[in-house]
């Protein structure tokens, strides 16, 4: 197991140069440039302070040198600077992910908590009133677009009913409350954008179970288990649901990069302070540091939610050695 | 004249039959019409102790007959006729209350041993829900029911090879472990559906001698189901033999090769190979079993019977009475 691992993040590293050669030349690439905001429509800057601004930022260097200047500062782990607001990249990070960590966090166990049972219980009720009461909301989840749907119930439980804080990540008399409250405003600013992020893929995991589960009814195990005796909550839940997991397990790793990528959408509907909003300024302001910053945290996040699933399933599935 | 009606009840003795099964028809409703059935007014019964061989060919409703017994006919699967276990009716018997005979009263053996164990638990695992499930014990004294288990089906090693998952065991090790998890709860009534056809010969003889020696040791009652006539009549204390969702002779091994009366059951004993046969071709029966979508009218044999009569394309025949225990379906019996 443990030299698996080691194998597997050796083998990460070309992946992960590989995505940071790909980003870096796109972002480089890409017409227009952190200068050219700054300078291209102000007639008050001489061509040589352009200039200046551009060596400044190594920006005069040809692309392979900027690349191997910036690899060399990552891998003494310095993301470097801002180019908006000159702070640190790594400090523009860290207080931006918290809260999209938190908010995706509790989507993402929302979504599987809620929607493999879901999905269980709906195969188990195939084809009878439950499954197409469950089936036709899932097919509303799918269809029904996210951000409408916040809006409407942003109009209905903040406006209307006025139960819930419309948007942002706490009140504004946040640091005046007792730490029970303080709990209890974060709960209330959260319950809202994680009922609508978990929405959508609420709808398509429940879905995805309940059609592993019906394959895997059909199998001559479960047929063996129910001749067993056992009662059709244990076959389901437990003789069936674990072979069903195989493929979800897949899904598990492949949601864990969203877990840091935020949503833009959501969280400019929601004000949420999180890395969806860093990305987007940052991409639209040429800001490289930040952006290769995000990219790169993204990257590895990534690889990780792979080697993660790999080995879930494993321990998932006898037949899969390490 | 339905043939299923011509003699009620012909061949059950109430008293000494744990299991009987009467009139049985399992349909499958399709996406248009009434749908097909598989099983087609099968009857039969098997006393306490006894062995009941039952053959056909591939397709005759073998296994669902075997399903139905336990409940399983698989969706949408719908079951007629009546199944009596010690004098308790199972057909639309409530699912909890099947759930307490399955694995404790009745057991069953699935055909395919290779996909019949849960691939992601291990032995354990799977033994012991089961003890679990219907007696009253802690775990570890489970745990030591299981090991004894495999011990009783002759598995090497038990208390290691009880820690592996089903894809470090072979074919015929799966078969046993599948035999033993049958025979946890000492059940009366086991239901083999074909035992040995996925092993080779000597596993399969060994495998046959274990069932007999765990039958007379529990006084069980076994249903074997096979297409081999050979094995069949080696083991069984009566013989059904079963085309097209019916049972059209029953008899005994003592006198099937020389006092059958079906010319199926003719055709199948022409078709078993001997060794020291000096013919170099075997005896086949022509033509296929009928597919159950479009039976033929009269007596369903008949597109094959080397021995029809007009008759037999119109009219079902009725079961005859020959004694207690042998009967024929046939208007033009050898
Ligand atoms: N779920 C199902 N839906 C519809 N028809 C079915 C279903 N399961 C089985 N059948 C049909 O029922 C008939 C009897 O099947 P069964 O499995 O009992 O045959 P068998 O006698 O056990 O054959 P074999 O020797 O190959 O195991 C077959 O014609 C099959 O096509
Ligand atoms: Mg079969």
């Amino acid at each position: 197991m443990l030299k698996y691992l080691i194998r597997r993040l050796l083998l990460s590293l070309p992946i992960l140069f590989g995505i940071t050669v790909i980003t870096f030349g796109i972002i480089h690439l890409t017409p227009g440039g952190f200068t050219s905001i700054q300078m291209d429509m102000n007639p008050n800057v001489s061509p040589d302070s352009a200039a200046r601004l551009q060596e400044l930022y190594d920006l005069d260097k040809p692309l392979y040198q900027q690349y191997v200047l910036w690899v060399s500062r990552l891998l003494r782990l310095d993301f470097g600077r801002s180019f908006l607001d000159q702070r640190l990249v790594i400090a523009k990070i860290g207080e931006r992910l918290p809260a999209t960590l938190l908010l995706s966090g509790l989507s993402i166990f929302m979504i599987f908590l809620l929607g493999i049972p879901l999905g269980v219980y709906s195969a188990m009720h195939h084809n009878t009133r439950r499954d197409r009461v469950i089936t036709m909301m899932t097919f509303a989840g799918y269809s029904i677009p996210a951000f409408w749907l916040a809006l409407l119930c942003m109009l209905l439980f903040s406006v209307i009913l006025d139960w819930l804080p419309m948007s942002g990540i706490r009140d504004i008399d946040h640091d005046f409350l007792s730490p029970l409250g303080k709990f209890w405003d974060y709960v209330l600013h959260l319950i809202l954008p994680v009922t609508i992020t978990a929405f959508g893929g609420l709808a398509s995991i429940s879905r995805y179970t309940r059609g592993n589960m019906l394959e895997v009814v059909r199998q001559d195990y479960i047929r063996t288990a129910r001749a067993k005796g056992l009662a059709k909550n244990r076959v389901y839940y437990v003789h069936a649901l674990k072979n069903a997991l195989l493929p979800i397990i897949t899904i598990i790793g492949l949601a864990i990069p969203g877990l840091i990528g935020g949503s833009f959408i959501f969280e400019t509907i929601f004000a949420w302070p999180g890395m969806g909003r860093l990305a987007y300024d940052a991409a639209f302001g040429f800001d490289y540091p930040t952006i290769m910053g995000i990219a790169v945290i993204g990257a590895v996040l990534t690889l990780l939610g792979n080697i993660l699933a790999d080995v879930l399933y494993a321990l998932n599935d006898p037949r899969i050695r390490l | 004249m339905p043939w299923t009606h011509a003699y009620p009840g012909a061949i059950i003795v109430p008293d000494s039959s744990i299991l009987s099964v009467k009139d049985l028809v399992v349909a499958f409703p399709g996406v248009s019409g009434e749908g097909v059935q598989v099983v087609r007014g099968c009857s039969f019964s098997i006393g306490r102790g006894k062995t009941l061989g039952i053959v056909g060919e591939s397709g005759c409703g073998k296994s669902i007959t075997a399903l139905s017994i336990l409940g399983l006919v698989p969706i949408p699967g719908i079951i007629q006729g009546s199944i009596k276990y010690q004098g308790q009716e199972l057909v639309g018997l409530e699912e909890k209350e099947c759930e307490k005979l399955r694995g404790a009263e009745i057991s069953i053996v699935f055909q395919d041993p290779s996909t019949a164990l849960n691939p992601v638990f291990n032995l354990e695992q799977q033994l012991v829900e089961t003890i679990l499930r219907h007696k009253n014990i802690g775990s570890r004294e489970a745990c030591d029911m299981a090991i004894e288990s495999l011990k009783q089906v002759d598995i090497p090693d038990p208390q290691k090879r009880i820690k592996d998952y089903p894809h470090q065991l072979s074919g015929g090790m799966k078969q046993r472990v599948l035999i033993a998890m049958a025979l946890l709860c000492d059940p009366s009534c086991l239901i083999l559906d074909e035992p040995t056809t996925a092993l080779d010969v000597t596993v399969q003889a060994q495998i046959l001698d274990l069932i007999e020696l765990i039958q007379r040791s529990k006084n069980m009652s076994i249903i074997l189901i096979s297409h081999d006539l050979g094995i069949i009549s080696e083991i069984s204390d009566e013989i059904a033999i079963m085309y097209a969702g019916r049972i059209v002779e029953t008899t005994c091994p003592s006198e099937i090769i020389n006092s059958h009366r079906h010319p199926y059951t003719k055709g199948l004993i022409e078709s078993i190979p001997k060794i020291d046969s000096k013919k170099k071709k075997l005896k086949t029966i022509s033509g296929f079993p009928p597919d159950p979508q479009e039976m033929p009218s009269g007596c369903p044999f008949h597109p094959r019977c080397t021995r029809r009569l007009e008759k037999c394309v119109k009219l079902m025949p009725p079961k005859t009475l020959v004694n207690d225990n042998m009967s024929y379906a046939c208007w033009n019996p050898v």
